[in-house]
């Protein structure tokens, strides 16, 4: 049984998030560092470049690192403070065990015995599978394929995911169908060459702030900027054209986009046929997709429908770039594959200038997904059903066929096993599901139902409150590694600092496990994260993300190696595609027809208005490192609804009141934030908090077929308003922290002395 | 010394205020921890728009001609920096008589303080921390020359307040920089900013 | 006259500094009877520093002639002259305790600053204290003439006691300046420390500004120090020569007070001005922003702005008048260059279209079920 030993309150004082508000010493401690370490940020796709100060083993602040390619210094306000999640008081140094009194440090040895034992017990008394792993993608390379081989191999599970399912699978899925190969077509250097810019749900001033750049420097040579979102967000605001469609809605949009090519005849019919398939059955599903009907779907206006398609049927060059925005549904693959029809149809891919690209949302988002990290997958993003794939990785970890196990269950598949008693047992590292899956309530739940839970975390996140066991794991800043960003550039997170206290990597921790399973064999050679990264090079090499010819002095010394890269004389890749050879066998990509579906849950006259929910700047995905820094709590400390004034006027709702927002799963109060900048059928609140400031307790689970990412963007939700004494403790909690921090900095003294 | 073929080019219009600047601001070595760059919400109601704004650093700066304590000098380098600790009295004319609306007046301290350009970072050749990290780059600080390859507008120094004719070194970009910009009130009293 | 024409001095400055050194000069008359109690080993002293009267008193007096100065010298002046003056005096007493003899406010910079501050400021103030009046010839001692084992002080030529060579009295009185120096050295040494390791001072100080006031002043508590040793236990030997140089620095920072960064100490009362017209002005209340709404500025420092901005020849009227530039609050003048930028924008080619073509299409979210 894993509820709670003490009350939040209780948890909240003794593991946060409490603020950390200035580097270590203070600020008026002496700056000077002893050395600067060549880095990346470890919060999302972009992985910036950025140079960490250290001084007596802590990181004491940064230095924009200008030389490094993809951002030159450029960072958002995640990057400026990271830094200060090391030094931390929440920071988890010893092993912990639940009592009823609460967590009690334990000796770590003990820990280690206590997990093993109860793995070995549960997969004795239920099975294998009935043991699962849970991972995340902020991990490094290395770690994410030694999660994957360490669930195979040691555990010998079938059930092992992780939270990229909740972040880009659709693209992956969607690409992976359309040009066999997941990854970005282009570096983001092809951005600013394109004459439009097309983008997709994506939030990119907020979420992926570095690529404004790239879009601006493009618009500064003319390029025109489309932007669909059903929210006016900062990029929107000045763009070109902006179709602000009905959540839930973009294939219905890229259907009629693709109707219209056609008929005014603005394909490229010399690509489509040289390489490309399908077109003709991609042209029958959107024969009937008319800007009227287009524009009912997407309660967008014809002539705006039209003046797109034309706007992007008549470019030069183009460049495509989407994110959760479309992903996040219950078709989320239908959406990522009508925008690539769109690209296709053009032709415009695979040239300079012209391109197309996911914006990863997670870390390690694109290298976590490549290298067995996902339920159905081997590295080098091989098929963990296909018999050819299964025999390369045998011969690579030296094991039989038999001991490699079967596809098994997503991440929301695995919640809800677990929540119907067929899972007992899991092991959670870098991820926070009662936060980021959908129906939270649901997942507090499934973790309650558990009967042994393990958690690798270097924070006690609202997750790991419900461990058995916690092992203290290591921050970004205190290993190395390898990660890939966004554009499929493989780039070295180098060391700064050690770990306080019994902190340790997280691949120690699995390959320490592993020895105590008794399946050191596999797992004995790995002594450092160089020695897992070559044997990934191996695994890696032949799939279609092969990494066979990066090594960490050839990325350090390129500031980053774009896959594939098949050999160590390779120079890598920037672009795919070229001359319009596409990864599937006969070299061509293919159009798969889109035709048109509802979001699973629409709204009706019991929940009249759209719901979706996304991210803001100032905070990453579940929020367990962002929302212990104190000046990022300062600028948005807590969720809020953001509500157009015409609605807002129907329920007598003005700035601040109180308003309760309920679902079919739950319900919650947030106080409102009335902007003329949201569709006047929608309300949007921003996810990256826990418990009753949760987002996703209104949040449904239903998932796509095929990426299984659950439709966390459209939810029909009804609005009551309420007074403010309903608000949760939780909100005025931080409304009082983030008033704190403000005030700390006005009576803070000058400067050093 | 900062290089007087630099110069620091803003625009507004690019703006996705994500506070990077003023995070960064309060990491550099001159104040530390008390950032001196300003990002206001033009109005969240009607729109996402934000404004960053840095020290203009007047060629005959109001502030200084204001100065009861005569603490505000300009170098030659064209950077104006922010009242002479000895003198400042705190008095708040500069704060209340900046066009732009820049220095900062910290009660108890006694003291103003101000945006200096980054100068301990621009005067041993760096940008200003800022400009490094502003993603969007809405605060660019390049050479003078190669802003016209880098932007479609163009650098305007030139501002009228009243009949106050203000000449700046950092530029805001517009696409016609010949006639000054005219910071008339009207624009946010009718406007119903 | 060329000279003077050359360093194109002031009329009316150069009268309050010619009237201020010859008031100095009278009360050094008057106070060593007639020079005869000057003590001639420091006439050198004394004409520095009648110097640095003059240097200092035209400096101030064409301070106080910048017209925003002008407008606090007077406005604190009318307070002290009025019988407002009686009310504000606990208030303007408890002022000055605090932010020029504790200098409570640079505490408030940062603990370490203010103390190194405090140190340099009163240990300059007590050597000076100290000195100044030997130097005038208010203050001596001379050997009691019946009594080699006594000392005889004499205030303004008038016989002030007399104490042992041995006492503790005498100790202090001859021993304070070295307290002094101890403290001045301590002092600058801190504020050295502080220089080297703040990033922004490193950036932006000057040598001759603000490193050379600290430099001079450890010469002079060095040398004087010296002398000390040179008495005490070098059985006077090199007297002659530290003396020398002991009177060579402190002429040079005499000299120099004028002109550099120790001009503060004259200027730093204007603090207390300042203190008492604000409190004023929050009595008047706080002016609404006519951008936003929000109260901002006190009335009296509107309308001393206001006049001060017409001296300056600075017209702030905006919007065909109505609204003058310190109508707007800080913000709002902030908001206002992004607006200007906005509107010249419109009309021009520009991909940056600040208003979205289609904002706001949707009609009533009830219409809106599938």
């Amino acid at each position: 049984m894993s509820t709670l030993p003490l009350s939040q309150d209780q948890l909240r004082a003794q593991f946060g998030p409490h603020l950390n508000l200035a580097p270590p010493g203070g600020w008026l401690s002496d700056p000077t560092p002893d050395k600067v370490v060549e880095t990346h940020c470890c919060f999302c796709g972009q992985q910036c470049g950025i140079k960490l100060k250290v001084k007596d083993n802590k990181v004491i602040g940064f230095d924009p690192w200008e030389e490094f390619p993809f951002n030159q210094g450029k960072l958002c306000p995640k990057g400026v403070k990271r830094y200060l999640q090391g030094n931390h008081p929440d920071r988890l140094t010893k092993a912990m065990k639940r009592t009823e009194h609460g967590f009690e440090p334990m000796d770590w040895s003990e820990a280690m015995d206590r997990t093993v034992a109860e793995i070995q017990r549960i997969q004795k008394e239920h099975g294998k599978d009935a043991f699962a792993v849970l991972s995340g993608v902020s991990l490094t390379n290395e770690k994410s394929y030694l999660a994957g081989k360490f669930a195979r191999l040691g555990l010998q599970t079938k059930n092992l995911d992780y939270n990229g399912r909740l972040c880009m699978v659709s693209a992956g899925a969607g690409n992976k169908k359309a040009f066999g190969v997941d990854r970005a077509a282009n570096s983001w250097a092809d951005i600013e060459q394109a004459k439009v810019i097309w983008v997709a749900g994506s939030n990119v001033a907020e979420c992926s702030p570095i690529t404004t750049d790239y879009i601006w420097r493009a618009r500064d040579k003319g390029a025109l900027l489309i932007v669909v979102d059903p929210r006016i967000t900062p990029l929107a605001r000045t763009a070109d054209l902006v179709l602000p469609l009905k959540p839930g809605t973009d294939s219905a949009l890229t259907n009629g986009i693709l109707h219209l090519l056609h008929k005014w005849n603005l394909i490229d019919w010399e690509f489509v046929k040289a390489h490309t398939q399908g077109f003709e059955e991609a042209l029958e599903a959107v024969k009937d997709c008319t800007p009227q009907w287009t524009s009912e779907k997407t309660g967008l206006p014809v002539e705006a429908i039209e003046k797109a398609a034309r706007i992007w049927g008549e470019a030069e060059s183009s460049f495509l770039l989407h994110a959760r925005g479309i992903e996040h549904q219950s078709k989320g693959v239908d959406n990522v594959l009508g925008c690539i029809n769109m690209v296709l149809a053009t032709g415009r891919i695979g040239r300079p200038g012209c391109g197309y690209a996911t914006i990863t949302g997670q870390g390690n988002g694109q290298g976590g997904r490549e290298h067995g990290h996902k339920c159905d997958q081997l590295p080098g993003n091989r098929d963990i059903s296909n018999p050819e794939h299964r025999k390369y990785i045998c011969s690579v970890w030296g094991c039989t066929d038999e001991e490699l196990p079967g596809v098994g269950q997503s991440a929301q598949e695995i919640m809800n096993a677990i929540h119907a008693g067929e899972i007992k047992g899991l092991l959670l590292l870098c991820f926070n599901p009662l936060v980021s899956l959908p129906d939270s309530q649901f997942t507090r739940e499934a973790l309650n139902k558990l009967e042994f839970f393990v958690c690798l975390d270097f924070f006690l996140s609202e997750s790991a409150q419900h461990a058995d066991i916690v092992f203290p794991s290591a921050l970004h800043e205190e290993d190395e590694g390898t990660s890939t960003s966004a554009e499929g550039r493989v780039i070295k997170i180098n060391k700064a600092v050690d770990c306080p206290g019994d902190a340790r990597p997280d691949w120690q921790i699995m390959v320490e496990l592993a020895k105590r399973l008794g399946r050191g064999k596999y797992f004995d050679h790995f002594t450092s994260p160089e020695a897992i990264f070559n044997e990934l090079r191996v695994a890696s090499k032949g799939g279609t993300a092969d990494y066979a010819g990066i090594t960490y002095e050839k990325i350090v010394k390129n500031m980053g190696v774009f896959w594939p890269c098949p050999t160590e004389d390779h120079p890598g890749t920037p672009r795919l595609f070229e001359g319009g050879q596409f990864f599937h066998p006969d070299g061509k990509a293919k159009f798969i027809p889109t035709p048109w579906r509802p979001p699973m849950e629409v709204v009706d006259d019991e929940y009249p208005i759209w719901l979706t929910s996304g991210r803001v700047v100032f905070h990453y995905l579940s929020g367990t490192q962002t929302r212990r820094i104190g000046f990022l709590v300062e600028q948005c400390p807590h969720p809020y609804l953001e509500i157009h004034p015409r609605l807002a006027e129907k329920y007598g709702l003005a700035e601040g009141d109180a308003v309760e927002i309920t679902s079919r799963r739950g319900s919650m109060v947030l106080p409102a934030k009335v902007v003329k900048t949201i569709r006047p059928d929608t309300v949007f609140i921003p996810y990256h908090w826990a418990g009753a400031l949760s987002a996703n307790r209104l949040t449904a689970r239903h998932l796509d077929p095929v990426s299984k990412i659950p439709e966390f963007k459209v939810s029909a939700v009804r609005l009551k308003k309420t007074t403010k004494d309903q608000f949760s403790p939780e909100l005025a909690e931080l409304q009082r922290m983030a008033f704190e921090a403000r005030s700390g900095q006005s009576q803070m003294p000058e400067q050093v002395f | 010394m900062v290089p007087q073929d630099y110069g620091f080019f803003i625009d507004p219009q690019r703006c996705i205020g994500c506070r990077s600047c003023v995070g960064a601001c309060a990491e550099c070595g001159t104040h530390r921890g008390r950032s001196m760059i300003h990002l206001d919400e033009m109005d969240r109601f009607d729109s996402p728009q934000t404004v960053p704004t840095v020290c203009m650093h007047c060629e005959d700066p109001i502030c200084a001609q204001v100065c009861p304590s005569d603490a505000i000098k300009r170098s030659e380098d064209g950077v104006v920096h922010a009242a002479q600790k000895p003198r400042c009295i705190g008095c708040q004319n500069c704060e209340l008589s900046c066009p732009f609306g820049v220095p900062i007046v910290f009660s108890g301290l006694e003291q103003m303080l101000k945006c200096d350009l980054c100068y301990d970072r621009t005067s041993v050749g760096h940008k200003p921390m800022c400009a490094t990290v502003c993603p969007s780059q809405a605060l660019l600080f390049v050479r003078k020359d190669e802003v016209a390859n880098l932007r479609h507008n163009k650098p305007l120094r030139d501002f009228l307040i009243g009949s106050v004719r203000v000449k700046t070194r950092n530029a805001i970009m517009v696409p016609d920089p010949d006639t000054p910009l005219h910071l008339d009130a009207a624009l946010l009293i009718d406007g119903g900013l | 006259m060329s000279v003077f024409a050359e360093l194109d001095l002031e009329p009316r400055p150069l009268l309050g500094a010619a009237l201020a050194t010859l008031a100095l000069g009278g009360a050094v008359a008057l106070g060593s009877r007639g020079g005869r109690w000057l003590d001639p080993a420091l006439l050198g002293y004394l004409l520095a520093t009648l110097f640095a009267c003059f240097g200092v008193a035209y400096r101030y007096f064409s301070w106080i002639e910048r017209p925003a100065t002008r407008m606090y010298f007077w406005h604190t002046l009318r307070t002290l002259l009025s019988p407002k003056a009686l009310k504000a005096l606990p208030r303007m007493a408890v002022l000055t305790l605090d932010q020029i003899f504790l200098q409570r406010f640079i505490e408030k910079r940062s603990l370490k600053r203010w103390g190194a501050h405090a140190l340099l400021a009163w240990g300059c103030m007590l050597g000076f204290a100290v000195t100044l009046p030997l130097v005038f010839g208010w203050v001596r001692f001379t050997s009691d003439g019946l009594n080699p084992d006594r000392y005889q002080a004499w205030l303004f030529g008038i016989p002030a006691g007399s104490f042992p060579l041995g006492s503790f009295q005498a100790f202090v009185s001859f021993h304070v300046l070295d307290l002094a120096a101890a403290m001045v050295i301590a002092g600058c040494a801190l504020s050295l420390i502080r220089r080297k390791q703040d990033e922004g001072d490193a950036a932006t100080q000057r040598f001759d500004l603000d490193l050379l006031p600290l430099v001079l002043l450890i010469a002079v508590s060095t040398t004087g120090l010296m002398l000390t040793a040179s008495e005490k236990w070098l059985q006077g030997r090199n007297f002659g020569t530290l003396a020398y140089l002991h009177e060579l620095t402190v002429i040079l920072l005499l000299l120099g007070l004028p002109f550099g960064k120790l001009f503060h100490i004259v200027q730093r009362p204007a603090q207390v001005g300042v203190a008492i017209y604000k409190a004023e002005g929050e009595a008047e209340g706080r002016l609404a922003c006519k951008g936003c709404g929000a109260g901002f500025i006190r009335a009296n420092q509107r309308r001393d702005l206001e006049a001060l901005w017409k001296v300056l020849e600075l017209d702030g009227a905006r919007h065909g008048g109505t609204v003058h530039h310190l109508d707007l609050c800080p913000m709002c003048k902030r908001r206002l260059v992004a607006k200007a930028q906005g509107a010249r924008l419109h009309g021009a080619f520009d991909p940056f279209a600040t208003i979205p073509v289609y904002a706001e299409p949707i009609s009533d979210p009830i219409s809106m079920k599938s």
